[in-house]
């Protein structure tokens, strides 16, 4: 069963002389339960892609359906409850809201939606915790690091469990232990939750957690690997093989 | 090059502009509305205006005026130039002179300070005009229509002309001061919590009893002096004299405090418990950890985002909310006393007869027994008269006149006059007399002790006779009246001997007359200077007319109304104008907040629900204060009626209604305006970042 199928997904920026076509064409199906990874260039239209998911952007062209209903054709308050409902979006830039605290940050899509106060502490305590931003739960968002932002904006999309996680470069402020710590817990959401998990990332290592890479250039899919039977070794070697062709290692920031 | 891109930047800014142009506009336009009414040559000349000190309030009001709405528009244009810091500082770092920054900003806003102010005296002439009806229409007939003159729009301009230049150089040795690192990276919008949110909580819930009580003590302290008997005693009075200056300002520093302090009270309600946990660390040994979590009311339905947007909004703008506060209180105050002194003194100039004249006699001349017959004619021709008397106060003669120093009057005479007043008529049969005596007044005894006694004293019995003009006449009694003995002058208030009218024969009348008594009620107003021709031949001449009074009421209220008006709708206007600019300058920090939300999954009509619900928290706070102040006042209303007139005027308790309501009108229209473009700022763009092209 398909939970998400986009069918020549077309996004083109600006009008006239001054249009961008970000993404040219789009088609891809991914499974409920899968671990997916787009890579590619900086510019090749990850950003788009996720955000056309998440209906924070509208498409030009092609249809995106979300468990066989087509987002697109949704009206704003269908799509405002499936982003509240459905997925969990962790923003390249963090997104959090900067008048309230860590803490506040990470409870607000649970109050939203109302759900019992002594439950949102429950499980607040339970993913700071696992996200090790528990002490910083009085601070405000520009008083700690990067990093700091990066999990407390992991933190705020998982808490409400959503079938559909959306990451766009989750590990992109982090060390190499907190990468692996998030990955691990993407990877946990997967396995025991059967959350499907959508990343972009350039880090071939992060990627490597997926069980399909895709590969994105010029707004057109270009390549895809699959795990399948794949040696972790392996999986990775082929990565870094693709992306190299791709550009992405050369052109990413 | 610097003009173009500084009506771009006025183009772009348009939405704070907005607000900065109708508040200009709407200040113009009162501003030049009152000054043409309370500075014209015809008010200014009026016999009111000259007789009392109006002339010097106005004065004080209108010197007020421009210093506040100048203040305001300082710091109105000192906050544009706030926003705008970061793109100042990027025109510096780019090499541009100061000097041409500032004068981008200049050109920028007085562009739109000339536009606004076009407007405002276009709708100023309005204004006046609406003013003027409202004096000629509503107050009555004291003021003839007013016209523009040219002296006091000028004036206007004048006026105007210098808080644009202040506002202008103020803002330039702001921007001149200020360093192009300060201007690039904009600063934090200052601290971000109270550092005691429940002190200052439970200070604000403490200022609010203290309010109340404020309003109780001076009640209390009115309600002491003003009795039912006249003034109270002397401390009563010192208490009323200390207490009205030390409670007015009292009230309105509790009133700026509690606002300031109001801001603690949302991050006290957002504030849970912290709780402390020891936390393993992966080196080894144990580390305490602080969780804060919001409280419980904070964790239900997108309260902590309300809370913390209203705890910053208010920390932001304590200062301000406080200063908006007392602005409106006091225009409350000033409205609701000024239409409330004109239903008094209005009510309080009505009398059982419209028109009195008296003549008395000068012994030293002839004198002109006709005069007040010809008078009675004249005043004929002048109106249709609903009651008329003629009649004549005599004195006693000796040895009468030594045991009661009392007028006399005639039976019929005085019949009419209670008549007239609407009370019970006396019969006095042939033979006998009766005394009417007034109100206790105070008498010196020959030792110079004072004391206080009616008229008469009662010491002669019933039946007992006297001597009156040659006849013998036995006493049938006396009663106290008090309203209309004042209308028999000659022996003042004290009281009369009523006698038959055949005793006051012409020849009584040719010695003892002390004085003749013209009383009328009139349909049309016929003023004291009708008499003035009548007011020789031998006489020294007294002349009352009601229609005077309710002239001079009038001018003296319609100043008092039109002052007042006009700072209460210049605070009103300013107050809503900051509120404005501020909540338009927080929509644009909250653009991005809103973004997230709907992110998150919030539709745009809870957003908008989100943000109208923090829009009327934040503008209806500094408004509730002022309106609820209306209810303490009513009751002082009352009181100082009840004073006066002996009852409580309707009207106390529908100006204090309707003058807090029309506030309110024209503040909830003020606020729709500004939710309009908070909602376009915050909301609208999301929309926008999504083109349907194909939905
Ligand atoms: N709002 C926008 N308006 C116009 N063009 C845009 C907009 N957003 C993105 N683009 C353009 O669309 C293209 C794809 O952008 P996108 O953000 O998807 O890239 P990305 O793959 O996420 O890059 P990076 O790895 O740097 O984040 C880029 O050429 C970008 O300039
Ligand atoms: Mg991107």
């Amino acid at each position: 069963m398909n939970i998400l199928k986009l069918e020549n997904v077309v996004k083109i920026y600006g009008r006239g002389g001054n249009a961008t076509k970000a993404l040219d064409g789009v088609s891809l199906d991914v499974a409920e339960g899968e671990f997916v990874t787009i890579m590619g260039a900086s510019g090749s239209g990850k950003t788009t892609l996720l955000n056309l998911i998440a209906s924070i952007d509208s498409v030009t062209g092609g249809t995106i359906c979300v468990d066989g209903r087509d987002i697109t054709r949704m009206s704003e308050k269908e799509l405002a409850d499936y982003r509240g409902q459905k997925i969990g979006f962790v923003f390249q830039d963090y997104n959090l809201i900067d008048t309230l605290t860590v803490y506040e940050n990470v409870v607000l899509p649970l109050t939203l939606k109302n759900v019992k106060p002594e439950e949102i502490v429950a499980r607040a305590d339970d993913i700071m915790k696992k996200f090790g931003i528990g002490e910083l739960s009085g601070k405000f968002p520009d008083e700690i690091s990067g990093g700091e932002r990066q999990r407390a904006a992991c933190a705020r999309a998982l808490i409400s469990s959503p079938a559909l996680i959306m990451a766009d470069e989750p590990t992109g402020a982090l060390d190499s232990r907190n990468s692996r710590n998030l990955m691990e817990l993407l990877r946990m959401m997967n396995k025991s939750f059967g959350a499907t998990i959508l990343t972009v990332t350039h880090d071939p290592v992060v990627a490597s957690y997926a069980s399909r890479v895709l590969f994105l250039r010029d707004g057109r899919l270009f390549n895809e690997i699959i795990k399948g039977e794949k040696t972790d070794s392996g999986f990775f070697r082929e990565i870094t093989d693709v992306s190299a062709s791709a550009g992405g290692q050369d052109d990413a920031v | 090059m610097l003009f173009k891109l500084a009506l771009r930047n006025v183009k772009r800014t348009a939405s704070s502009y907005i607000i900065y142009f109708i508040t200009v506009a709407l200040t113009v336009a009162f501003m030049f509305a009152a000054n043409n009414v309370l500075l014209s040559d015809d008010l200014r000349t009026t016999d009111a205006v000259v007789r009392s000190d109006l002339g010097l309030i106005i004065n004080i009001v209108l010197a007020v005026v421009v210093i506040i709405v100048g203040i305001i528009i300082c710091s109105a244009t000192a906050y544009l130039l706030r926003l705008r810091r970061r793109e100042f500082g990027t025109y510096l770092l780019l090499g541009m002179k100061r000097g041409d920054v500032i004068k981008i900003f200049a050109v920028e806003h007085l562009t739109v300070g000339m536009v606004s102010l076009t407007a405002g005296l276009i709708l100023g002439v309005g204004v006046f005009y609406a003013f003027n009806g409202l004096i000629c229409a509503v107050i009555g007939s004291g003021i003839r229509p007013l016209s523009l003159m040219p002296v006091p729009s000028l004036q206007t301009l004048l006026e105007w002309a210098c808080i644009f230049a202040v506002a202008l150089l103020y803002s330039a040795v702001k921007l001149r001061a200020l360093k192009i690192s300060d201007l690039v990276t904009a600063r934090p919008s200052g601290k971000r919590t109270p550092h005691w949110p429940a002190v200052e909580a439970a200070l604000a819930a403490l200022l609010l009893a203290f309010i109340v009580g404020d309003f109780v003590y001076f009640i209390d302290a009115l309600g002491q002096v003003m009795t039912a008997d006249g003034w109270g005693t002397d401390e009563a009075y010192m208490r009323f004299l200390i207490s009205f200056p030390a409670c007015t300002a009292l009230l309105l520093a509790a009133v700026f405090l509690f606002y300031v302090c109001m801001r603690g009270v949302f991050v006290w309600r957002l504030r849970g418990k912290k709780e402390s946990t020891f936390v393993k660390q992966p080196s080894g040994g144990e580390r305490i950890v602080t969780c804060v979590r919001p409280s419980r009311a904070a964790l239900k339905g997108g309260n902590v985002f309300y809370y913390r947007q209203m705890s910053g909004a208010m920390n932001r703008n304590a200062v301000m909310m406080g200063a908006i506060a007392v602005l409106l209180i006091l225009s409350v105050m000033l409205s609701d006393y000024a239409f409330a002194q004109r239903y008094i003194t209005l009510a309080g100039a009505e009398r059982p007869f419209d028109i009195e004249v008296g003549w008395s006699v000068q012994r030293q001349t002839e004198y002109d027994y006709d005069l007040p017959d010809r008078a009675l004619k004249a005043a004929r021709s002048y109106s249709d008269t609903e009651f008329e008397l003629l009649f004549d106060v005599c004195l006693a003669d000796e040895p009468l006149r030594g045991e009661l120093d009392l007028a006399v009057v005639r039976e019929s005479d005085m019949n009419a006059m209670l008549a007239g007043a609407g009370e019970e008529e006396i019969e006095v049969a042939d033979g006998t007399f009766y005394i009417l005596y007034g109100y206790k007044g105070t008498v010196v005894n020959p030792d110079g002790t004072r004391e206080e006694q009616y008229g008469y004293d009662g010491h002669i019995a019933e039946g007992e006779t006297r001597v009156l003009y040659g006849n013998e006449l036995a006493f049938a009694g006396a009663e106290q009246d008090g309203t209309v003995l004042r209308y028999a002058r000659g022996s003042g208030d004290s009281g009369v001997i009523v006698v038959p009218d055949y005793i006051v024969t012409d020849a009584v009348t040719e010695t003892y007359l002390d004085e003749r008594v013209l009383l009328l009620n009139t349909a049309d107003p016929v003023y004291s200077s009708a008499f003035d021709e009548y007011a020789d031949g031998g006489y020294s001449v007294y002349v009352s007319s009601v229609y005077d009074e309710i002239d001079y009421i009038n001018v003296n209220s319609s100043v008092l109304i039109v002052s007042a008006l006009l700072a209460a709708l210049i605070f009103m206007c300013i107050s809503m104008a900051l509120l404005s600019i501020k909540a338009m300058s927080d929509a644009d920090a909250d653009k991005k907040r809103y973004m997230i939300l709907n992110m998150l999954g919030v539709s745009v009509k809870r957003q908008r629900l989100m943000l109208l619900r923090q829009l009327l928290s934040f503008s209806l706070l500094p408004v509730a204060l002022p309106l609820l102040s209306s209810v303490p006042m009513a009751i002082i209303g009352s009181i100082i009626c009840s004073f006066y007139l002996g009852y409580v005027h309707s009207a106390i308790i529908g100006i204090s209604i309707a003058v807090p309501l029309v506030y309110l009108g024209i503040y909830l229209c003020y606020l729709a305006a500004t939710y309009f473009l908070a909602e376009k700022t915050c909301i609208r763009p999301l929309e926008r970042t999504r083109p349907r092209l194909l939905i």
